[in-house]
């Protein structure tokens, strides 16, 4: 059938594409390159013709992760599917060509009617890929494209793994922890510079998608986790609260990268091309090194339950990893995100209410070894003391006009 | 019999119809033969030698579901009547409640008719394929502009993307199609339009109403000079439209009038491009216990009650309630689909079971 090897096709495309450019293990820049060549808006036709002897990993895992998702919900009045018959799964081939019209039409059913017809379906085929339920956008897309970062995270922490088992080299949980969340974070880029990540983002934080994406972002969470604990020694047990640690982490560098998107925008900075080199957001790296480097030393703090107890006698409420750790994610990464969009004068005047702040900062935070004042790189709170400021001068322009980016 | 149905096949090929329909005699599933059956021109399908070339369903599978119209006798509600009967009879409850169906829909259903009718409308995903279907014709438009003249016939657009609303005489589903593809837009402002919506009917008061109803909400232009709402008579047995002519086929509670299904679904599968959707909204059976109950309990008590004071008329609205409990289950319905030809069968229930779409595609 056309259709299957059409999907052949596609998986090998992404596949020839991988193991060519990331034959070379030291470059990390190459890992967000290849990814940009890997989310191209048009995938041609006669595509390369280089024969995996594997099955594309997508189609693989593709399909049993996407399969036709019940909708089960107590109200009587709400719809409820059956297990469909599907002979062909078509939904990741038609949502993988959707995907590339996201940036333009959202995460709409708009999108998803292009990506059918780009796909060379009829136009009825919209229903293979669409579920009727989704309110406010698709969900589907957003499922799909989450469930097909894990994937591609999945796929490359284990050919990091391998590659590292042979140059055994030593490398510290909390650069293995960024490696990977920074691997992860940059399949996003493309809709951060469209400026489409955070209505995706709201998506699935509805109601009805939560669920899904709490299950998502726990498996990711398990894949990082597998890959930055693999060469420890003791193997510590990985539970739900290591688990929360590493979306913690996650959840607040995608804040801090979706919010400098949007600075970009107002910057003036041309937000009309797709950027997919990760260079434009090197603060977001920087801030993402700084969680991974806690969430490390509370992974090793952690002696399998004693942390839960700890902030549960310290916060005095009934302790839920998931929601503590959300809560957390964002109480940091919107401190520090705010911290590292200010202009220091702006600083220089919220430095006096820092110290408040960070009396209501998640009690995470204070388990968590800050490096004092020689190491200012300008990403934590404590960076911003008032002392540490230079002296505010009227005079001095931060903004000089005539330096405008024009598109 | 095999003479009897030859000499029948030859005066049925006669008809202006069957022309078309040779064709697709070749396509017909090979479960056709299972048919036992009495007097009508369904012989002459049972009696032609099995072509099997792309049918999904292997031959060797049994034919569990039965066939649904066996014998010389079918339901009418819970009485009995002969088949020749049964058209006519649900051809004259349909005259009785033509004029005031809308305001009976409301009533029966407490307003919910129109909640299912949206919720099939977004599973149908007209809105957002119509929008790209129109703008990706334009960007052609533009490309070949040399082709002006060629698209389609007299220089009109070629339509691209065409559906078919079986037993939807007044026109609900039919409205909200072109309200979604905006085709009255285009209507008033250009001459031809990318997107048809055909109304078929069995009861001409049926379309006449819908007709009207449609000359008042989009005007005359989308009737006579886009011609993108068409309403056309015709029995969903033997549709009277070209093989391979449509991309989607909705039929919204007109499939437990029909007094074949099996046959219908076949002329479905027959008029449905490769590729084609069917969709089938109906009064199902609810799964839920205590609601079942409740719900026997409002249509046999209430409903006829309602007929009889709006529309002064308690047999038809008693045959209406009936029928809906004659009528398959929704897992029946998925296998006489599949033994129709169609692939991906799945249903979704609504408000319990109470109502259910089925859906299914024509193999490419």
């Amino acid at each position: 059938m056309a259709s299957s090897l059409s999907r052949r096709r596609l998986g090998s495309y992404s596949r020839c594409l991988s193991t060519n450019i990331l034959s070379s293990p030291k470059h990390q820049h190459l890992t967000t390159t290849s990814r940009c060549l890997r989310i191209q808006p048009r995938l041609p036709n006669a595509s390369c013709h280089i024969a995996t002897t594997s099955l594309p990993h997508f189609t693989n895992k593709g399909i049993e992760h996407t399969s036709p998702i019940h909708v089960t919900t107590n109200l009587p009045s709400s719809p409820t599917r059956n297990q469909s018959t599907l002979t062909k799964d078509h939904r990741p081939l038609i949502l993988s060509h959707s995907l590339s019209h996201v940036h333009s039409e959202g995460w709409t059913d708009d999108a998803i009617a292009c990506g059918t017809l780009d796909a060379g379906f009829p136009p009825s085929y919209i229903g293979r890929a669409q579920s009727s339920t989704s309110l406010f956008g698709s969900a589907d897309l957003v499922a799909f494209f989450m469930e097909r970062s894990n994937d591609e995270l999945r796929e490359e922490l284990d050919r990091r793994k391998k590659i590292e088992s042979t140059t055994d080299e030593d490398i510290d949980i909390a650069t293995r922890l960024h490696r990977a969340l920074q691997f992860r974070l940059s399949a996003v880029l493309p809709f951060v510079s469209s400026r489409r990540w955070h209505e995706g983002m709201a998506i699935g934080a509805l109601p009805q998608n939560v669920h899904r994406t709490a299950r998502q972002l726990e498996d990711m969470s398990q894949i990082v986790l597998d890959y930055a604990l693999c060469k420890t020694e003791n193997s510590p047990a990985v539970g739900s609260a290591q688990r929360a640690i590493v979306v913690a982490a996650y959840a607040a560098a995608e804040l801090h990268l979706v919010s400098e998107g949007m600075s970009d925008a107002a910057r003036g900075v041309s937000g009309s091309s797709i950027s997919y080199t990760g260079e434009r957001y090197n603060s977001t790296w920087a801030f993402l090194r700084e969680r991974c480097d806690e969430a490390s030393r509370l992974l090793a703090n952690d002696n399998g339950g004693v942390l839960p107890s700890m902030i549960q006698s310290a916060s005095g409420i009934s302790f839920n990893p998931t929601h503590l750790a959300a809560a957390s994610a964002v109480a940091s990464s919107l401190v520090g995100a705010a911290f590292s969009l200010a202009a220091p004068a702006a600083a220089a005047v919220a430095g006096q209410a820092l110290p408040r702040v960070m009396d209501t900062l998640s009690p995470l935070q204070q388990y968590a070894f800050k490096s004092g004042g020689e190491n200012r790189s300008g990403t934590s709170p404590d960076d911003y003391r008032v002392e540490y400021l230079p002296p505010f001068d009227a005079a001095e322009v931060i903004f000089p006009e005539g330096d405008r980016k024009t598109t | 019999m095999v003479t009897a149905s030859l000499a029948s096949a030859i005066i049925r090929s006669a008809s202006a119809q069957c022309t078309q329909r040779s064709s697709s005699i070749s396509r017909l599933s090979p479960a056709l033969n299972a048919n036992p059956l009495g007097n009508r021109c369904r012989h002459y399908f049972s009696s032609l030698p099995n072509d099997a070339p792309s049918s999904r369903s292997s031959p060797s599978q049994p034919n569990t579901i039965e066939s649904y119209v066996s014998g010389p006798t079918t339901h009418f509600g819970f009485t009995s009547v002969s088949i020749n009967e049964k058209e006519r009879k649900v051809r004259q409850v349909f005259e009785n409640v033509a004029d005031n169906y809308d305001v009976m829909n409301d009533f029966m259903s407490g307003g919910l008719h129109r909640y299912w009718k949206d919720e099939l409308l977004k599973m149908t995903g007209v809105g957002p394929m119509a929008k790209v279907v129109r703008r990706r014709a334009s960007l052609n438009y533009a490309a070949n502009s040399d082709l002006k003249s060629g698209d389609g016939m007299n220089g009109k657009a070629a339509v691209l993307f065409s559906i078919l609303d079986v037993a939807g005489g007044t026109g609900d589903i039919a409205f909200r199609f072109v309200d979604a593809a905006k085709c009255e837009e285009r209507s008033k402002s250009s001459g031809s339009d990318e997107i048809s919506v055909t109304v078929c009917d069995i009861n001409p008061e049926m379309l006449r109403v819908g007709e009207s109803r449609a000359r008042k909400r989009f005007g005359s232009a989308i009737l006579d000079e886009t011609c993108a709402l068409k309403f056309v008579e015709g029995n969903a047995q033997y549709l009277p439209f070209d093989d391979n002519s449509f991309d989607l086929y909705t039929i919204a509670f007109g499939l437990r009038n029909v007094t074949d299904v099996d046959m219908a679904l076949r002329d479905a599968y027959r008029v449905l491009k490769p590729g084609g959707r069917f969709l089938c909204l109906e009064f199902s059976h609810v799964t839920n216990l205590p609601l079942a109950k409740l719900y026997d309990l409002y249509s046999f008590n209430v409903i006829p009650q309602l007929g009889q004071m709006v529309a002064n008329d308690r047999d038809s609205y008693q045959y209406l309630v009936e029928s809906i409990r004659k009528f398959c289950t929704q897992e029946e319905l998925v296998s006489r689909m599949e033994t129709a030809g169609f692939e991906g069968v799945q249903f979704t229930n609504m408000t319990g079971g109470i109502v259910a779409v089925h859906e299914g595609w024509k193999p490419l």
